[in-house]
This record gives C-alpha cells, structure tokens and sequence, in this order.
C-alpha cells in the first residue's frame, strides 16, 4: 500500500514523541549520574563543575558564589571588597563526574549483589523447568486416576495473586528458620501453575506419532520425557526460562521481605536500600541505577528479538 | 505383582509430586492458614490469640482508613486504559515497518526487561518539587511547581505517571504482535471500498484486536490493584496519599507485625482480584468456544 508524503511525516513524527517520552527520563538520570554534588541541581542537560578560584589580571583569586543570575554568577572574590557578577562560563565548565560511579559502586556492593540476584533467578528458572515440565508432561501424557481433577485445581490456583500468600508463607519459613536465607526466596518461586499450563499446552502440541515410533523401539515413560518431549520443546522452554528469568531478577516484594541481611540482598532490594538512605543524593543515585541496570539493557540489546518473542509466547506480566 | 496401569499411575503420580507438593505447601496451605489467621491477633512474639471477627470489624470500622487504601488500590486502574492507549499507538506505529523501525523497536520495548526500582528511583528524581525536571519543563510554562510525591492530591498521578512509562512497554509488545495476525486483505478491501487511514484504524485494527485489549486490561488490572514497588520506591517508604491495600498489608504485617489483621486485608484483596480473574478466565473460555 502506498502512504503520501505528509502522513508518513505525521507518523515520524508521532515515533518522534514518543521516543522522547521513552528517552528524556533515561537520559535526563544518564546525565545527572555524572553531575558534581554542589552542581545536580542546576537543571543544565550537561554535567558543570565550578572552579574555586577566578583568575584575575593572572592572578588566582579565592572566589565564593552568593547567587545564581541565569547565564551569570554573583560572586566575592577573596581579599577583595564587593560584590561583582561574572559570566558563569568564567568559573564553570564542562567536566563528568566520574567518581559518582566509583561512589557509588563503593557505597552498594554491587558486584555481591548481582551475584546474589544471579544465584535466586538461576535457581529459580532451572527449577521451574524443571517442576513445571516435569507437571506438563504428566498432565499431557500420562493416564492416572484424579489427573484432570488436580488439573483443574491448578487452572483455579492461576487467579490467586502472588502478594495475597505471602503473609502465611512468611509464618511458614519463619516456622523452619527459613527467613534471611536464599533458600527462603528461591523455594516458593520453584513451583508455577501459570508455567505448568503453559508446558502442557506446548506438550500437547507435539505429535504422539512420534512417541508410538519410540515406544516401538522399547522406550518407556521416563525415557520419553527425555528422548523425546525435552528435544522438541527448545523454544517453549527458552520462552519460560526468558519469562521467569527476567521476573525473579526483577522481583522486589518477596526478597524484600524475606532478606534482611545487608550482605545478601539482591539487586533490586539493594538498590532500594541506596535509594532511602542516600535520599537526595542524585547524581549517585542515579549512577547506580546506571549501574544496575546495565546488564539488563546489554542482554537485552544482544537477545532482542528472542525476548520479545518470550514474552509473547508467555504473555504473562511478572 | 503390580499391574501395568498401577505402574502407569504411579510413574504419573511422581511426574506429579513436586507440582502438587509446591501447590499444597505454597498455594492451598497458605489460603486456608491465611483464612484462619485472619480471625487470630498474633504479633509474632507472643502466641497467637483468637479475636473472632476483632480484625474484620477493625477494618470496616469508622475510624478505619480501610476504604480509602481501598479507594486508592482502584485509583491505579486508570493507569491501564492510558498505558494501553499508549501501547496500542506504538504498536501501530511500529507496524507500518518505516524506516529506522528496528531502532525504534529496541527503544519502546525496553522497559519491559528493567526492574521497577532503577526506573522508580528514576521517576523519583523527574517528579522532585523543587529540581524536578516535569516541574521545569512546566515552570517554562508559567505553571508552578507541583509536590507531585508529596501532596496528597497529586501523589497519586506522579506514581501512576512512572507506572503508565513502563507499563505500557508490555502492551506494546503484545499489540505489535497481535497486529500482525491480522491478515493485510483486510485492509486492501477496505481500502478499495474507500476507507481512509483513520477508517481503516478504527473499524478494522481496533475490533479485531478484541481479545489483546480483553487481555491487556484484565492483566493490567490486576497487577494495578497490586501495585506495590513503585509507590514505596518513589516515597520512601511514606506513601501518603499513594497508600493503597497492598501497602497496608506490607506495613502492618512486615513493619508492625499485626499478622492476623494481615492476613485478613490479604483475604478482602485476594476476592476483590478473585472477582476480575474470574470475569477474565470465563471470557477466555467463551472466546475458545466461539473460535
């Protein structure tokens, strides 16, 4: 089909608007992570550092700066009498403040907290794999007395928020010494109802034929489920890995609760943590949000296209 | 000596165990402990002491601020039809493949991978009262600075403002998908019937998209009524006016312990997003069956 000119304009430049409602906030905090402290405040969209001194006649003389004139600065300079106003250019200039990383990577162990953050969502991807196909494939393909009962369970289990358990499942882990350790967020995150159904209707998908041939050659159930149902279903597990991947190492609410030990956070608590003590401490704050969310960025702009597909496939919010 | 079904059925039961073993200790257990937890006062130092009704009665109590948290966990509803129309616009967008589309593409999906809290933090900074840059850019206008986390009147909107930014990169994604299922010879009839773009839009894109815009809004919805990291990130911890239920809960079970007064709140929440699922399993099921 073919577009006039003005209305593929009028598209552009619609994409126009909405880059920037995307854009400006990510790269209104790039900007102010490398601001100086005394300097976040200025509302400039380049990152100032103002000198102490003014150089005078060739001489550097000591100055203070009592107000702020839009492009000029009010200042006094040492030993002199009087105020005077100079071009803000005469003691500003353009220069990142670097160490605000630094800062802030010194502040927050991040290096400890993604590891931490790794270690939950690894575990819990691998074992929702694992219970959930393991799930599908009985639900799927296997014959047993109460199969569709306990089937229908699960479907009425996948209406009940996360949020609404948590209060019983807190006693719970209290109950075992469960609480302040990995094991006390990974466990209740290994089990999904949504990630069972999905598998089975993946499973389902999979011609029986092929199973027939293999039973044939004297293949029993277990060895099916691995021969056969696991090798075909690459891309329905890739897109639950992807699904559940990305809402563990998101998740806040749960480890937050579960996690008190400064040590063993992970990322998003961690960050949280920065964020209330440091309050309005921007240009660090906003370095280790950078910080924390560049491998996130990264592995997205690598796996683009397969995580939009995994989130199509699962389409199902954390 | 046991029997080839008996085998069939036992190898089925143990594909089986650790699903149900997960949904007994994490799922059913915690509904009927909640349940009974809910009639119980247990601050976690002393034992627990059964107060009958005390909790319900406590929150549907005059001096309770129960309907107005509830009141504000539906306010975050009116995030989900903008952040669907949002999405629904990129996704248009997207589909008409211009140039530069992939770039784009990588740009609007994005917040989809980010975790709330950077992005929280982030939106906490543009909202700041007196440096913020949403305040700038409207002081250009000649509109005054807004406490938009701090006044009870505009807190809400400032969280739903960062909710909508990244919520509505899912919906993208979802819509940019769902619009490629529809087939082009739809719009080529139409187009000779002399149907114009906006026609095309409405009468063709828009009602075909049904089932996406049933989904978006029912997932939307709920994860609305839940919505948790975005107000204690951007507030601190001080909600104020942005104090929805699931704030409640966290507060008095996490921070004041009142376990049984928890767990009752968790069970008025869980009927109230019970109810939505319910409407949004049904109407997925009549769409099967007429499909």
């Amino acid at each position: 089909m073919k577009r006039t000119i003005p209305f593929t304009l009028f598209l552009y430049g619609l994409l126009l608007v909405l880059s920037g409602w995307y854009v400006v906030p990510f790269c209104w905090a790039l900007v102010t992570s490398v601001k100086h402290p005394g300097m976040v405040f200025d509302g400039r969209w380049l990152p100032y550092t103002r000198a102490k001194s003014l150089d005078v006649g060739g001489r550097m003389v000591e100055a203070q700066v009592l107000q702020e004139l839009g492009d000029s600065l009010v200042v006094t300079l040492g030993g002199m009498p009087g105020q005077r106003v100079v071009p803000r250019a005469a003691l500003e200039s353009v220069s990142p403040a670097w160490h605000n990383y630094t800062d802030a990577w010194r502040i927050v162990p991040f290096g400890k907290y993604f590891l931490n953050s790794a270690l939950v969502s690894l575990c819990i991807t691998l074992g929702q794999l694992i219970t959930c196909s393991l799930g599908g494939y009985a639900f799927s393909r296997l014959q047993f007395p109460g199969r569709d009962a306990v089937f229908l369970l699960y479907l009425a289990t996948l209406m009940i928020p996360g949020p609404i358990l948590t209060v019983p499942i807190y006693m719970l882990l209290r109950q075992y010494h469960l609480l302040n350790t990995y094991q006390g967020v990974i466990l209740p995150g290994l089990f999904s109802a949504y990630g069972t159904f999905l598998l089975k209707q993946f499973f389902q998908t999979i011609p029986k034929d092929l199973e027939d041939a293999a039973r044939i050659d004297g293949a029993g159930v277990v060895s099916l489920y691995f021969r056969i149902i696991l090798p075909l279903s690459g891309p329905a597990l890739a897109a639950l890995a992807t699904f559940v991947f990305i809402g563990s190492w998101n998740d806040f609410f749960w480890p937050s609760i579960v996690l008190t030990d400064p040590g063993m956070l992970t990322l998003p608590v961690g960050l949280a943590h920065f964020n209330d003590i440091y309050m309005f401490e921007y240009g660090r704050l906003m370095a280790g949000c950078m910080i924390s969310i560049a491998p996130a960025v990264l592995m997205y702009m690598v796996f683009q296209r397969f995580v939009t597909r995994g989130v199509v496939m699962t389409g199902l919010k954390g | 000596m046991i029997t080839r079904t008996t085998r069939h059925a036992l190898i089925g039961y143990a594909f089986l165990l650790p699903n149900v073993l997960g949904l007994i200790l994490f799922t059913l257990g915690p509904i009927v402990f909640s349940f009974v937890l809910s009639f119980f006062d247990w601050n976690l130092f002393a034992g627990p002491v059964f107060v009958d009704m005390a909790n319900y009665r406590a929150m549907f109590a005059p001096v309770s601020r129960f309907w107005y948290y509830l009141g504000n966990s539906f306010f975050f509803l009116l995030t989900v039809p903008v952040q669907m129309g949002i999405a629904l616009l990129v996704a248009y967008l997207l589909d008409k493949n211009l140039r530069g589309t992939l770039v784009f593409k990588v740009l609007f999906f994005i917040p989809v991978v980010l975790s709330v809290i950077p992005i929280a933090m982030i939106w906490g900074y543009i909202l700041d009262t007196q440096n913020g840059l949403l305040n700038g850019i409207l002081g250009t206008f000649g509109i005054a600075r807004i406490a938009w986390l701090f006044d009870p009147a505009w807190i809400r909107i400032g969280v739903s403002l960062m909710a909508v930014w990244q919520g509505s990169a899912f919906g993208s994604i979802i819509y940019y998908a769902a619009l490629q299922g529809i087939p082009a010879h739809l719009y080529e009839v139409a187009t000779l019937d002399g149907a114009g773009e906006a026609r095309r839009f409405w009468s063709i894109t828009v009602p075909l998209l049904g089932p996406t815009h049933f989904f978006l809004g029912i997932t939307g919805a709920i994860g609305a009524l839940q919505m948790f990291a975005p107000i204690y990130t951007m507030t601190h911890g001080m909600p104020g006016g942005a104090h929805n239920l699931l704030i409640e809960i966290y507060m008095k079970g996490y921070q004041e312990f009142h376990m049984g007064y928890a767990a009752a709140l968790s069970w008025v929440l869980f009927l109230t997003i019970f109810l939505l699922s319910t409407m949004y399993w049904k109407n997925l099921r009549s769409h099967a069956e007429n499909a």
